[in-house]
């Protein structure tokens, strides 16, 4: 699938969902998770994102979720997300870091919500994957 | 008083001058004519003088029995009006939209399925002599349906029946039917004619037999007439009309057959396949010969039996016989217990049935629809006692005495595992087989090319030996049979007559055209005079390239993909429902033989045909086993029976004309070295408890069964399952490249069975925390669609896209059919599919 070539406006795109909206997939899960990682996805993707800028952090996530959950553990990925998205140097990084920051904020110390935010996480890759994300 | 044989003779043609109604005969004498109060009655009158002289011996009194049967006078006219009215007497008042009798298709009979409740396309049987193709045994919309040659087929009808040789009952009736299953009995200003003339005259005959030999005096029979025209014009009855209306004249007896299931597949795979050939066949010839065997000793007309296939029979008894009924009945008993030793036994229900009975109960009267069910259920409480009709010292006799000596290995019979002898049972090819197994094998290879059944009448014949063979079981209820196939040179081998023959019948098998010359070459060489019948074979055998049976392993390597054996069998949903409601209020005798007619020709003359198509020259697929009554088993290459079972339902949806009468079908699929009992008992499952298991749904605001197929342990509805077909084919295309592409990995069905997985478990959550109450339905129905399968569908499919893209067309549009019309609901079941499909090897 051609690539679609990234220009200045684009760049500057909005972020196409709200933090209210976040927090909402994060605590309901079901369809605002989706329909909010749905919009997500092409976004990122025209925002450069790569699998392989955050493909470390993914795969901790992935671990985290086969353990039981630690909430200590789980904060520190916040940390990790910013150090990832300066070295991607890419808009597409910085708003996932964002996206996913204020998601980590809403699971806090909640088992639950941490699945919804794995569920979450994964979905918004699928779709950029679909958008023609590599 | 007549005689019984004279005053059957006429009540079977006493409407058949209805016929000659539309083309009016210009000879018909005066005195005949002068008699009549319509003009039926003196054309069927002097049709007997013409035609028949010589077939009674009493002419005359046949002659004014039907010329009189609208104004009798004589105690056997009154009878003969009486049977015929018990036969079908009704008025199906025509709707405002819809001519009864009158119109342009006024002479045209109207199928009975499309009658059925809950029916909304009208169709119309073409006037036409039976044969067994679909031009002649599908109906048809009015407007498509051709205006009837009442000449021509009352010409052809002429024609054969001088062709008879000698006069005999049998053939006279297989004439009948031949010619008049599609013509209207009635076709009066205000009925509708829903009832085929054949089974109108063959009820009133049946009935009117039983009336005359309860020997109703004069008077009776003129109040039974006075007690029917108070019924029906609702008028307040005399205790005497009361009292006649409902003492029972009749007895409906129902045989039926139990122990089959096991008979047939309870075998091991050595030779088999031709062995099962002859025990189905076996199976049908025992119900027909036991229920012409009652018939015998009870002296009875072949028109008081009203059904017989299928491993059950009907028949209608005079009431007076009840005892002998339960004479025959340990007789019966004790015959198959010498022959089968209870592998096979027959339970024998009766009702007695009282005029009233066979009144409509919209005219009145029960509804002859009651008495088919409550026989159903005298069947099933015998069935319980099953060794009750044994007799009581034969029972204490045969249970309690161990008669199986031979137990060791060596002395088994290695496809029933029964006894088995040296010097009396065989060995074929190093495989030990009793006689009896080695009988049906036999009997399955004579079926292969079987044109006519050739039988003759004898005195019973003692059962000596303990196993057997089929033709011994059959000698021993008085008749012995011999399927008749071609030599070498083209002619047919005949046996030599038995010196105490009593009679000779010649059946065409799966081919009406039963009076050729052939078949009269043949009778002129026999003794004692021939009669003629035809039937109907509901079975196709499958041979291979040299012609030979073919065993199971064969057609499982006929498969396309996986190299495996599957069963299919199907049946129409609700048959009792459809019996006991579906006639409504009109449900009387020859209503419901019409109906039952119908659903046979079905069954037994056009779906051998469908197996037919798919049965290709020298890699022959399917074996139907058996079609008939309102149900069908097939043995096959897995990967056709799916195809075949939505034909056959698209094709009987056609016949009846909607979906007011549906079909569901089963299809089990194995290895082909699993035992075909269990395939079979998987396939029943599949039929009756999942396929069946569908639910209700309301059809023209009558409640039915929903209808469908059990394929791959999922039941589905058959737009559902059409639906799975075509994305089966998707998947197929995509994975054979049919577009010249390149072609997708199979890992692609892999996916999608993960995700209908996941779809499949997230929805069982979802269903639990709806049954507890913590979401509702709502929530549910979005829960379920918005869940990990679907971005995990979309992230495969796509990454597929993208490494097939020749192929991203197709996937793009699997993706919106699982994401947006509900594919996902089925997707593993024709991911499934495919996959077998393209699997190689067993
Ligand atoms: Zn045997």
């Amino acid at each position: 699938m051609p690539q679609p070539q990234a220009t200045p406006s684009q760049q500057q795109e909005q972020l196409p969902v709200s933090k209210e909206q976040v927090i909402q997939a994060i605590r309901d899960g079901g369809m605002n998770l989706v329909q909010t990682a749905e919009k997500l996805g092409p976004h990122l993707q025209r925002g450069n994102l790569t699998t392989s800028q955050i493909r470390n952090i993914y795969g901790m996530v992935k671990r985290m979720e086969m353990r039981e959950f630690n909430p200590h553990e789980f904060a520190l990925l916040k940390p990790k997300l910013a150090y990832a998205a300066k070295r991607a140097r890419a808009r597409g990084a910085e708003d996932l870091k964002q996206v996913l920051s204020w998601a980590i904020d809403e699971v806090g110390t909640d088992s639950q919500k941490f699945l919804r935010f794995v569920d979450f996480f994964e979905a918004i890759l699928a779709y950029h994957v679909a958008a023609g994300g590599k | 008083m007549t005689d019984e044989r004279t005053i059957w003779l006429a009540a079977l043609l006493h409407d058949i001058g209805k016929f000659w109604e539309n083309i009016p005969p210009a000879d018909v004498p005066s005195e005949l004519r002068a008699a009549q109060k319509y003009q039926h009655e003196a054309y069927g009158a002097w049709f007997v003088r013409q035609y028949l002289a010589d077939w009674t011996g009493d002419l005359q009194a046949v002659e004014q029995i039907i010329v009189k049967h609208h104004q009798p006078s004589l105690s056997d006219e009154v009878l003969v009006q009486i049977a015929d009215w018990l036969a079908s007497y009704e008025r199906v008042q025509a709707g405002q939209e819809e001519a009864g009798g009158r119109g342009k298709r006024e002479t045209l009979l109207r199928s009975i399925l499309s009658r059925v409740q809950g029916a909304d396309a009208k169709l119309y049987h073409p006037l036409q002599a039976l044969k067994i193709d679909r031009e002649t045994l599908f109906p048809l919309p009015e407007d498509r349906a051709p205006l009837p040659d009442y000449s021509r087929v009352w010409n052809q009808f002429l024609q054969e029946l001088q062709k008879v040789p000698s006069p005999h009952p049998r053939s006279l009736l297989a004439l009948l039917f031949k010619y008049f299953w599609a013509a209207p009995s009635d076709r009066s200003y205000e009925d509708i004619p829903d009832i085929s003339l054949y089974h109108h005259l063959v009820a009133t005959a049946a009935i009117a037999v039983c009336l005359r030999r309860q020997q109703l005096s004069e008077g009776e029979l003129a109040t039974l007439g006075d007690a029917l025209r108070t019924l029906w014009s609702r008028q307040p009855q005399t205790p005497a009309q009361q009292a006649i209306l409902n003492r029972p004249v009749a007895l409906l007896v129902k045989g039926d057959v139990s122990g089959t299931q096991d008979f047939l597949y309870l075998l091991t795979s050595r030779g088999a396949a031709r062995g099962l050939r002859g025990r189905s066949f076996y199976l049908q010839l025992l119900t027909e010969v036991v229920s012409e065997w009652m018939l015998r000793r009870l002296q009875l007309p072949l028109t008081n039996r009203l059904y017989a296939g299928g491993g059950h029979f009907y028949l209608l008894v005079p009431y007076c016989e009840r005892e002998r009924v339960d004479e025959l009945r340990t007789q019966i008993a004790q015959k198959l217990w010498q022959a089968h030793r209870g592998d096979l036994s027959l339970n024998i229900g009766a009702v007695p049935v009282a005029p009233v009975d066979f009144v409509s109960s919209q005219m009145g009267g029960e509804g002859f629809a009651k008495k088919w069910a409550e026989v159903t259920q005298s069947v099933e409480s015998r069935k319980r006692q099953r060794w009750a009709d044994l007799g009581a010292e034969q029972m204490a006799q045969h249970l309690f005495t161990p008669y199986d000596e031979g137990t060791t290995a060596e002395e088994m019979c290695q496809v029933c595992h029964g006894e088995w002898k040296a010097g009396e049972d065989t060995t074929d090819e190093g495989v030990r087989k009793c006689r009896r197994c080695a009988s049906f094998e036999q009997l399955g290879m004579e079926l292969r090319h079987c044109e006519y059944l050739l039988r003759f009448d004898l005195p019973d014949q003692t059962l000596s030996h303990p196993r057997p063979t089929w033709q011994e079981v059959l000698r021993s209820f008085g008749v012995e049979v011999h399927p008749l196939s071609r030599r070498q040179d083209g002619g047919l081998q005949l046996p030599s007559v038995p010196g105490n023959a009593q009679g000779v019948l010649l059946e065409r098998v799966g081919d009406t055209d039963f009076l050729n010359e052939e078949a009269l070459d043949l009778a002129g060489q026999l003794h004692p005079p021939v009669s003629f019948d035809f039937r109907l074979l509901g079975e196709v055998t499958p041979v291979d390239a040299q012609g030979n049976v073919v065993d199971y392993d064969y057609l499982a390597n006929a498969s396309q993909g996986v190299l495996w054996l599957g069963v299919l069998r199907m049946d129409v949903d609700s048959l009792g429902q459809l019996f006991r409601h579906g006639l409504g209020n009109d449900a009387t005798l020859s209503r419901m033989t019409t109906l039952s007619g119908s659903m046979r020709l079905f069954f037994e003359a056009y779906v051998p045909s469908l197996c037919r198509e798919v049965n290709e020259r020298g890699r022959e697929k399917v074996y139907l086993l058996y079609a008939g009554g309102d149900d069908l088993f097939v043995v096959g290459s897995w990967s056709v029976l799916p195809v075949l079972a939505q034909r056959i339902r698209d094709q009987f949806r056609e016949y009846a004309g909607g979906d007011h009468v549906t079909i569901s079908a089963g299809i089990a699929i194995e290895h082909e070295k699993y035992p075909l009992y269990r395939l079979a008992d998987d396939a029943k499952h599949a039929l009756d408890d999942r396929a069946k298991g569908l639910g209700k749904r309301k059809i023209n605001g009558r409640e039915v069964q929903k209808n469908g197929i059990c394929f791959l342990g999922e039941p589905l509805g058959w737009e559902q399952f059409s639906e799975v077909d075509y994305w089966k084919n998707e998947l197929l295309a995509m994975l054979q490249a049919a577009n010249g592409e390149k072609k997708v990995s199979r890992a692609l069905l892999t996916r999608l069975m993960e995700i209908s997985q996941l779809y499949r478990a997230n929805r069982r959550v979802q269903q639990a925390r709806l049954r507890r109450g913590e979401i509702d339905e709502g929530q549910f129905r979005s829960l379920v669609q918005h869940d990990r399968w679907r971005w995990r569908m979309v992230y495969h499919l796509s990454r597929f896209a993208q490494r097939y893209s020749g192929q991203e067309q197709a996937l793009q549009e699997l993706k919106e059919a699982l994401s947006q019309k509900g594919l996902i609901q089925n997707i593993h079941i024709a991911a499934r599919w495919a996959e077998l499909l393209t699997r190689e090897g067993g």
